[in-house]
């Protein structure tokens, strides 16, 4: 009888090593440099003009992406969030003069606040569904500026409510070229909170919820309570949203917060399609910028009424639809290629 | 007391005749057609156009304004077809519509009202404690008009009757031999027809800016989801329910913005007491 | 993965975005639209001599209109050189003007419009300047209205002009808030009245409804007696809850016997339920502090509730209450009509229409309207208020000037605006109509009236 030696096996240690989870900070190292790089563009190449615009989308940026989650994502429609917005903006410029808060804090309570007053309809919405909750959001949000927003305690007397602070971590919140960078900061912030939301098992059940929320039921989800969180989230970045536009300009009157222009927020939201933030994302941003820019004065409103018949029309599944059939089209054509060189 | 009846029931009225076309569309094929206001107002600004800038004869230039309406909702049907089945998309193109249409009756008109003279100015019924003008009366009678009209239309008529099939179940519809998309165009066409006779008919009251419908649209939305989306005559009869709280709030009370708050607290307890969900569940 | 490369690819497309369009604009300056040449911040750097400049009278020899007399310039301890002020030199005082040069109101910005508009400054120019400095004009573009377009036509302003002006009722109402922050002079013709109380900074030449408000008391007992049951009907805006609070103030003090107060909107249901509210309760006279639009819904509803009061009185600027009426067929039925809208056939009005033939030969007849009146007015305020300053222009000095020794009453430019403490009285000028009484080329058309009028305002 042959004695065989043991056979030892090779250890691959590099394989090991990168089975092992990774820490925690790895994957944010790319976008961190992405983020510092715009950053740094925004703080030094931006004209004022464009600045301005920056400061601009930052604002509508937040209140989209928790539109979109509470669209897209957990399947109630919202036509009434600028309603929110405004509570926030107020909030904000309140607590700013009354309560003389500094400003970042400010900012992050008046999201509290507008958070607060979105229960007021988050919890109906449990028991509205579809279109009647739609019908519902809009009834209240003009509710909210024929009423609401005429009452002094909350939007002060006749000038608004003047915010004549204007230090924000020492950036000056009155001079866009200065405000630009903490707004984009803030507003990365809130994409990327969003993002995490979307892709972690929350996100995942409120796409469920969306989707049948009689079967998610059955999942075992809490349906009324992540109806309800994703409302409230939804609120909060709304909140930070006109907040930002509050500090901008300096003032908060009913004026800057229409009911009617929460139609623009759900527009951005389905032109960006289902899917991720990235759509409704750069729709808020060509929402803002295309009209800074591109200067046809009278026929504008026909141009976006126009645009937005086309978008419906030939794009129906938004940003995100559009840029998942060209990443298919990539792939389908790398895969040609493979298959035509083997 | 008196005065809040017939101003409740008139306003009510005005509400309910512009709810009417906008249920119909909704409950035959889902849709919340955000364009109804602006497709109603471009029908009454023709007829404005004819009637006081052309001199034209009433009835000529109303069946001209409601005919316009009618065409401009089928075409927007026509144009927004491919995308039925998704409601969300629906509502943004319908939005697009109304976008359009008020661009083009702003370019036209601009934003200065135009004032429609009553139809017939001296006529006024008084009964009771009630005080009616000829044109309240227009509006009220051409609600009973219609809602009768429709009860019996979808009763006996064979289209009335194709159009209930296919609202019920389009499938055995098509099996049974109709024409879904020829029901749908209908329903589209007869929604608009009923949005410019609103215009029309509402156009006296009112300072007519491109923007006139728009106005009215909340409170009639507001009566439209009281009736479930569903019955005429409900919808009638919350629009006249609404006319009279609101008749009586503002004489009762000083603050502005009261109705509104008024409308979402009634919207929110009336679907919150409703055992059933409205609407479709996809929606 | 995914997590990664979704989050990266988001921030690349908008990194990338933002590259593209910063790269487009590395090189770009401010875009405000000054018409004027360009101008440089006019500090006075130089202390100017003190020296006594020779005074010019304001107003040209051959007018009727009162020539405002020269008051003190504010006290200045002797020795104390002139620092100069922003926007002032030697020989000139650049007032900023907001115009609406894009927007929906831009026809108001033609050539010809501009030249008609800036007759006020043409006229003391003329005549010598102010204390010798001549006004020049430098344009600016409020948007039509659009606060943000103002907001940052101000900004640019702020720095390089002595004082601001403007004509459009929206922009004046962005600018107070403006000009109370910076402490900048703005002089408009006409404003929210409460927006107005509120901005010290912001002086009105044409009574906003707040000054029509403090007179109707003294008008309705011309017309009535004490406990005629009147009704007071207002917009809902700071500006009619403003004019509201004063119009209650002295009708109180007068002992009027005001029974209803509501507000109004131009939506059919309210105003057919607000007329049947007036009507119940036997109001015989209404002060409808509103501008066209409720006006006409409120007429049209009383026309068909068959309601007729004694009178409608109103303080409408330019929107005469009567010819609102009359664009409805008259359907009120109701007897008087008061609105407060200056015309120009006063000796004010007189003495624009031969300043404007005057520097604009190029204007017609239809030109030369009330509107352009309008804007007259807040410019001969404006001057007046440089001349009370004194030689030693600075904002505070006119600011003071303004408040204590300006009153545009003796002008005939309407009465005084409500700014400064202490009890005024002039002349109410406004427009009657009383359906029937004057027909001018067949058409029915106000008659201009005065009645003397005192009310009182602190501060």
């Amino acid at each position: 009888m042959s004695i065989t030696p043991p056979v030892t096996e090779e250890v691959d240690h590099e394989a090991s090593v990168a089975a092992m989870p990774t820490s925690w900070w790895r994957p944010l190292i790319k976008p961190l440099i992405l983020s510092a790089m715009l950053l740094w563009w925004a703080a030094n190449m931006f004209g004022e003009d464009h600045a301005a615009t920056a400061v601009d989308a930052a604002a509508v940026i937040c209140t989209v992406c928790g539109l979109h989650l509470l669209i897209q994502w957990s399947g109630q429609v919202s036509l009434g969030h600028m309603a929110i917005v405004g509570i926030g903006g107020f909030a904000t410029a309140n607590l700013a003069v009354e309560q003389e808060l500094p400003l970042p804090l400010a900012l992050l309570l008046g999201g509290f606040c507008a958070m607060l007053a979105t229960v007021a309809i988050g919890l109906p919405a449990l028991r509205i569904r579809g279109f009647a909750l739609a019908i519902t959001t809009l009834a209240a949000a003009t509710a909210v500026s024929a009423y609401l927003f005429r009452q002094d305690w909350l939007a002060g007397g006749s000038l608004g409510i003047l915010v004549s602070n204007s230090n924000f971590f020492g950036f000056d919140s009155q001079e866009p070229t200065s405000f630009v960078v903490p707004a984009l900061v803030v507003a990365l912030i809130v994409m990327f909170i969003t993002m995490k939301i979307g892709h972690s098992g929350v996100g995942n059940a409120l796409r469920m919820v969306a989707n049948d929320d009689e079967v998610a039921g059955s999942y075992g989800i809490n349906v009324g309570t992540h109806k309800l969180a994703a409302f409230l989230f939804s609120g909060f970045v709304a909140g930070i949203g006109g907040g930002l536009m509050v500090l901008d300009l300096g003032r908060a009157t009913p004026e800057m917060f229409p009911a009617s222009e929460s139609i623009v927020f759900v527009a951005a939201v389905l032109m960006g399609g289902a899917g991720s933030i990235r759509g409704p994302v750069i729709a808020a941003i060509a929402l803002v910028a295309v009209p800074e820019f591109l200067d046809i004065g009278h026929y504008e409103e026909l141009v976006g009424a126009l645009g937005l018949l086309l978008a419906v029309r030939f794009v129906p599944e938004g940003i995100n639809g559009q840029h998942e059939h060209m990443v298919e089209r990539v792939a389908s054509v790398k895969a040609k290629l493979r298959g035509a060189s083997s | 007391m008196g005065s809040v009846i017939s101003n409740g029931l008139t306003n009510g009225s005005i509400y309910a005749i512009v709810a009417f076309g906008f249920v119909l569309i909704y409950r035959n094929s889902g849709v919340m057609n955000f364009a109804h206001p602006q497709i109603g107002m471009i029908g009454a600004f023709l007829f404005f156009s004819l009637w006081v800038e052309q001199s034209w004869p009433y009835l000529l230039a109303a069946a001209c304004g409601v005919g316009l309406s009618a065409l401009v909702a089928l075409a927007s049907r026509q144009l927004l077809a491919p995308q039925e089945g998704n409601p969300l998309n629906m509502l943004l193109g319908t939005l697009g519509i109304g976008g359009v249409l008020t661009w083009y009756a702003l370019d036209t008109w601009d934003a200065n009202p135009q004032f429609v003279p009553r139809v017939a100015p001296g006529v006024t019924v008084e009964f009771w404690d009630l005080r009616f003008t000829g044109a309240a009366l227009l509006v009220i009678g051409a609600l009973v008009v219609v809602t009768v009209g429709a009860g019996l239309f979808y009763r006996y008529a064979k289209t009335g009757l194709a159009l209930r099939s296919v609202a019920n179940d389009p499938l055995a519809a098509t099996y049974m031999g109709i024409n879904v998309e020829r029901m749908s165009s209908i329903t589209w066409a007869a929604s608009g027809a009923l949005a410019g006779l609103a215009g029309v008919l509402v156009s006296p009251f009112i300072n007519m800016d491109p923007f006139f419908m728009s106005l009215l649209f909340l409170r009639a939305l507001t009566a439209a989801l009281l009736a479930g989306m569903r019955s005429l005559p409900l919808t009638a009869l919350a629009g006249i329910c609404i006319g009279l709280v609101e008749a009586q709030l503002i004489r009762e009370t000083n603050t502005p913005g009261l109705t509104e708050l008024m409308l979402v607290i009634v919207i929110i307890a009336a679907l919150l007491l409703r055992p059933q969900s409205l609407g479709r569940r996809t929606a | 993965m995914s997590k990664r490369s979704a989050k990266i690819r988001t921030l690349a497309v908008v990194a990338v975005g933002a590259l593209i369009v910063s790269s487009c604009s590395s090189d770009d300056d401010n875009s405000s639209t000054t018409a004027a040449a360009d101008t440089n911040a006019t500090n006075g750097d130089s202390a100017a001599p003190n020296t006594a400049v020779p005074e010019t009278e304001a107003s040209t020899a051959n007018t009727d209109v009162a020539e405002v007399e020269d008051t003190a310039a504010p006290e200045i301890e002797p020795g104390e050189p002139y620092a100069g002020e922003v926007g002032v030199t030697d020989d000139t005082i650049k007032i900023g003007y907001f115009l609406p040069e894009t927007g929906a109101l831009s026809a108001l910005s033609t050539d010809l419009a501009k030249a008609i508009n800036a007759v006020g400054f043409d006229e003391i120019n003329a005549a010598g300047g102010v204390h010798g400095r001549q006004l020049e004009m430098v344009l600016y573009d409020d948007g039509s209205g659009n606060p943000a377009v103002t907001q940052a036509s101000f900004k640019d302003a702020e720095d390089e002009v002595f004082a601001m002006m403007s004509i459009i009722g929206n922009t004046a109402t962005t600018m107070a808030a403006l000009a109370e922050e910076a402490e900048v002079p703005t002089v408009v013709s006409n404003i929210d009245g409460r927006v107005g109380r509120d901005s010290m900074w912001t002086f009105a030449a044409v009574p906003y409804w707040d000054t029509s408000s403090r007179l109707m008391d003294d008008y309705i007992l011309s017309i009535a007696d004490a406990d005629t049951p009147v009704g007071v009907v207002f917009m809902a805006t700071p500006n009619g809850e403003g004019a509201r609070d004063a119009f209650l103030e002295e009708a109180d003090a007068a002992g009027l016997n005001v029974i209803v107060e509501q507000p109004v909107e131009p939506v059919p249901a309210t105003c057919s339920n607000e007329i049947a509210r007036l009507a119940d309760a036997g109001v015989e006279i209404v002060y409808l502090i509103s501008g066209a639009l409720p006006g006409i819904c409120m007429h049209r509803a009383a026309g068909d509730a068959g309601y007729s009061p004694e009178a409608w009185l109103s303080p409408a600027n330019g929107w005469n209450i009567g010819f609102v009426a009359r664009a409805v067929g008259g359907l009120a039925e109701s007897s008087t009509s008061f609105g407060h809208a200056p015309t120009l056939e006063t000796e004010a009005g007189q003495h624009y229409v031969e300043q404007v033939n005057k520097f604009v030969p190029d204007a017609q007849e239809g030109d030369i309207t009330v509107d352009g009146f309008l804007t007259y007015s807040p410019e001969r305020l404006l001057i007046e208020g440089l001349q009370a300053a004194g030689p030693q222009l600075t904002r505070e000095g006119f600011f003071d000037a303004m408040e204590t020794s300006v009153s545009g009453v003796e002008t005939g430019y309407g009465p005084p605006p409500i700014y400064g403490p202490g009890e005024r009285s002039g002349p109410l000028s406004a427009n009657l109509w009383v359906p029937g009484t004057r027909l001018v080329d067949g058409v029915d058309t106000p008659t201009w009236v005065t009645a003397d009028a005192t009310w009182h305002d602190e501060f």
